[in-house]
């Protein structure tokens, strides 16, 4: 199906620089996003971006093309990046703050920033709350946009477990979001400018 | 508070299962609108998911990123054969091809109609036939797995793949040299010729070409509304309702009617003219007005046309087996860039505008399958905003083809932004829009695109395309103007091209919401446009369905 992808995918596997470069440079920041949101920031960043890399290039020949190569490369961040949190053993190990990158902020945007920097700090917490392997499947389809098979097979997962995950973990965040006064109020005020 | 109930869950279940289902998509949003637990379940979990997508890591370094691009390199290297030459990469967006150099369009409904074009080139090159062999060559085959035509004919001598049986997929460039002819037979039975020096796109319908220069005599089967056939050149865009007419574009352009009624509009003074059978107009020409021809023009344009015989005969099953073109690499030419053609008719020389060289090299290593040389060649010449439209397009398609979505959606938007409310800027809308859709699933940005798109090109070339890709990207993002959209595509292009998918949409919707009474007659319309399509087994379930719901033993009262 995308027989385009594939033929990048296979030029990677055979070792072509070229198109490895434009692999490298067209994902980096979808896998960095990935690997941020699943494994977290207490995993150091540049390690695990280079192993989802070498990952990438070790089984590109594998890469049938049945979804866009950049989700299945998002796909196998997010297999490096469950095997970081498994291998941490404590979920706990990585609750950190998340730091607002967007600057400082002045005058009358500064409530807002705050609010929005408050906002994702809780969110982190909730999203650190559950189980790493649920968070996973649900960061891919959530915000990834994979499909449950893609992921499924990203994860080395069976469909069936890869939507139970999804499914629970999805409720999951939600009832926690519930309970947390602040993105409680997000829920109620409908706007998404966390 | 935000649980869901079970017809919801199972809705999610499967929806889950592929997220870019529009008809489960769409099955649930019906639900949701009248359960209001699933709906505010549904509700928080996008807005965390959106603003979980707003958990970034902080910024890397163009420095640290090179650095971790050396590191793997070094540590690939290692255990590496010999680079393994490069495979040619399918071009991405071959949506972008149909309006590429589509300011001139015919489009044709009725019975038999004759199509004529004379086009000076993109380059001024010479309307003289010149010396040299006659040949025909294939310039460009990125979709050579899918058929737009077939060759049926080709006069003189053929240099290249496009022999007789030989099938050309949208956006393949087919190039005939001064004194040949090059014969095309379409699915619907169309037939064009294009006379040498010229060159002709297959477009992405399926159902029209791209005519960049040279001599097009089109004889348009009998079609539904708003399934013409459609030949496009720059400049100028001619809409046609009629039988048998002709069309000369040579320089300022001239369109000769033999038979039916033809409407001519023109991008630049956005004026339109009905030119009628036994008319002919200069559409460029400022004075421009439908005025009646001589014999001698009637003439001129009849013995243009391809013999009428021919296109009755293959209009039957050819019996030479069908070959798939093979992709060919001949030299590519840098079209718009004020070139005059050499000898062969199929290449020319960059000229003193900017960018002209970088464009063909470009275009030389997507073709090679070199994506990243094509953006070395073009990105500096358009940071420095000395890239013309065509180079800024061919960035855009780079970017697409490299996956660096946002850098693509940007010169598309360029492009739109440089060539307002052109076919050109239409085009490029659409392909981010579609890029934004497909590869990066980011709907909402889409359909901001979209709706541009229908503000500005509402009855644009792909305002059939639009429409479809409204109410997909109004699905993903749960629109509930989502439900409208489909009727809106229905009664705006009852038979269009997309009309078969709407109406099963569009009936899987309503039976999803109990209304079998409405969902049948849907789906026998689509029986109808196809009775053999890849839907129909499905269909036809879904009315037994339908059928059981309703009989007075099964449905009761119902």
């Amino acid at each position: 199906m995308y027989a385009g992808d594939r033929i990048l995918a296979e030029r990677v596997a055979r070792g072509d620089e070229d198109a490895f470069h434009e692999v490298f440079h067209a994902n980096l920041d979808a896998v960095r996003g990935v690997l941020f949101r699943v494994a977290g920031p207490a995993h150091d960043p540049d390690d695990l971006v280079q192993t989802t890399f070498l990952e990438v290039y070790r089984s590109s020949g594998s890469y049938r093309g049945e979804c866009p190569y950049g989700a299945w490369i998002r796909g196998v961040a997010a297999r490096v990046a469950l095997r970081a949190v498994r291998s941490a053993k404590r979920r706990a190990a990585h609750l950190v703050v998340v730091e607002d990158s967007n600057g400082v902020a002045e005058g009358a945007d500064q409530h807002e920033a705050c609010v929005t920097g408050l906002r994702l700090r809780r969110l982190r917490a909730v999203l650190e709350r559950l189980d790493p392997d649920k968070r996973a499947v649900l960061m891919l389809h959530e915000v990834e946009g994979l499909g449950v098979r893609e992921i499924a097979e990203a994860l080395g997962l069976s469909v069936a477990a890869a939507k139970s995950r999804l499914l629970r973990g999805r409720a999951e965040m939600v009832r926690l979001a519930a309970e947390d006064r602040v993105l409680a109020e997000m829920l109620a005020e409908g706007s998404d400018d966390a | 508070m935000r649980d869901q109930c079970r017809r919801g869950r199972e809705l999610l279940r499967r929806l889950a299962d592929d997220p870019r289902a529009i008809a489960e998509r769409a099955r649930l949003e019906l639900h949701l609108a009248e359960c209001a637990r699933c709906a505010g379940h549904v509700r928080a979990a996008r807005l965390l998911a959106g603003a979980a997508a707003r958990l970034v890591p902080p910024p890397l370094a163009p420095a640290a990123a090179t650095a971790l691009e050396e590191r793997l390199r070094s540590a690939i290297r290692l255990g590496l054969a010999a680079r393994a030459p490069a495979v040619p990469l399918r071009r991405a967006a071959v949506a972008r091809r149909l309006a590429l150099a589509a300011s001139l369009a015919v489009l044709v409904g009725g019975s038999a109609l004759w199509v004529f074009f004379r086009h000076g080139g993109e380059g001024g090159e010479s309307a003289g036939p010149p010396a040299g062999p006659v040949a025909g060559t294939i310039a460009r085959v990125p979709h050579a797995n899918v058929e737009a035509a077939r060759v049926v004919r080709v006069t003189g001598p053929v240099t290249g793949e496009l022999v007789p049986g030989a099938a050309l997929g949208p956006g393949v460039e087919a190039d005939v040299e001064a004194g040949g002819e090059l014969v095309l037979h379409f699915a619907n039975d169309t037939m064009v010729s294009v006379h040498g020096p010229g060159r002709a796109v297959m477009a992405r319908t399926g159902r029209g070409i791209i005519l960049r220069r040279g001599v097009a005599a089109v004889h348009a089967a009998r079609s539904r509304p708003g399934e013409g056939f459609v030949v496009a050149a720059p400049g100028w865009r001619v809409e046609v309702v009629g039988t048998r007419f002709v069309v000369d574009a040579g320089g300022a352009g001239v369109v000769v009617v033999l038979e039916g009624t033809v409407a001519v509009v023109t991008e630049v003074a956005a004026a339109q003219w009905i030119v009628r059978a036994g008319q002919r107009l200069v559409p460029l020409d400022p004075q421009a007005g439908p005025r009646a021809l001589s014999p001698e023009e009637r003439e001129h344009a009849a013995a243009l046309l391809p013999a009428a015989g021919e296109a009755a005969r293959a209009g039957a099953p050819d019996p030479e087996p069908r070959v798939e073109a093979p992709p060919a690499v001949p030299p590519e030419p840098a079209p718009d860039q004020g070139g005059e053609a050499k000898a062969t008719g199929t290449v020319e020389q960059p000229g003193g505008t900017g960018g002209a060289s970088a464009v063909e090299v470009a275009r030389r290593a997507m073709q090679a399958g070199r994506v990243q040389d094509a953006i070395d060649a073009l990105a500096q010449k358009a940071a420095r905003g000395r890239l013309q439209r065509d180079g800024l397009e061919l960035l855009a398609d780079a970017y697409a083809a490299a996956g660096r979505i946002d850098e693509a959606v940007g010169a598309y938007r360029r492009v739109a932004r440089e060539s307002p409310r052109t076919a050109a800027a239409e085009n490029a809308l659409y392909a981010a829009a579609r890029l934004l859709l497909e590869r990066a699933g980011r709907a909402r940005e889409a359909l901001e695109i979209v709706e541009d798109l229908r503000r500005e090109h509402g009855k644009g070339m792909l305002a059939q395309e639009t429409t479809i890709a409204y109410f997909e990207a109004l699905l993903r993002v749960d629109d509930p103007r989502a439900a409208t959209a489909l009727d809106d595509y229905l009664s705006r292009y009852p038979n269009g091209y997309r009309a078969a998918d709407a109406l099963f949409l569009l009936g899987a919707l309503r039976q999803a919401a109990g209304n079998c009474e409405a969902a049948v007659p849907l789906y026998r319309r689509l029986l109808e446009l196809q009775p053999a399509g890849p839907r129909a087994r499905d269909v036809q379930r879904r009315m037994d369905a339908c059928g059981r719901m309703t009989a007075p033993h099964a449905g009761g009262g119902r």
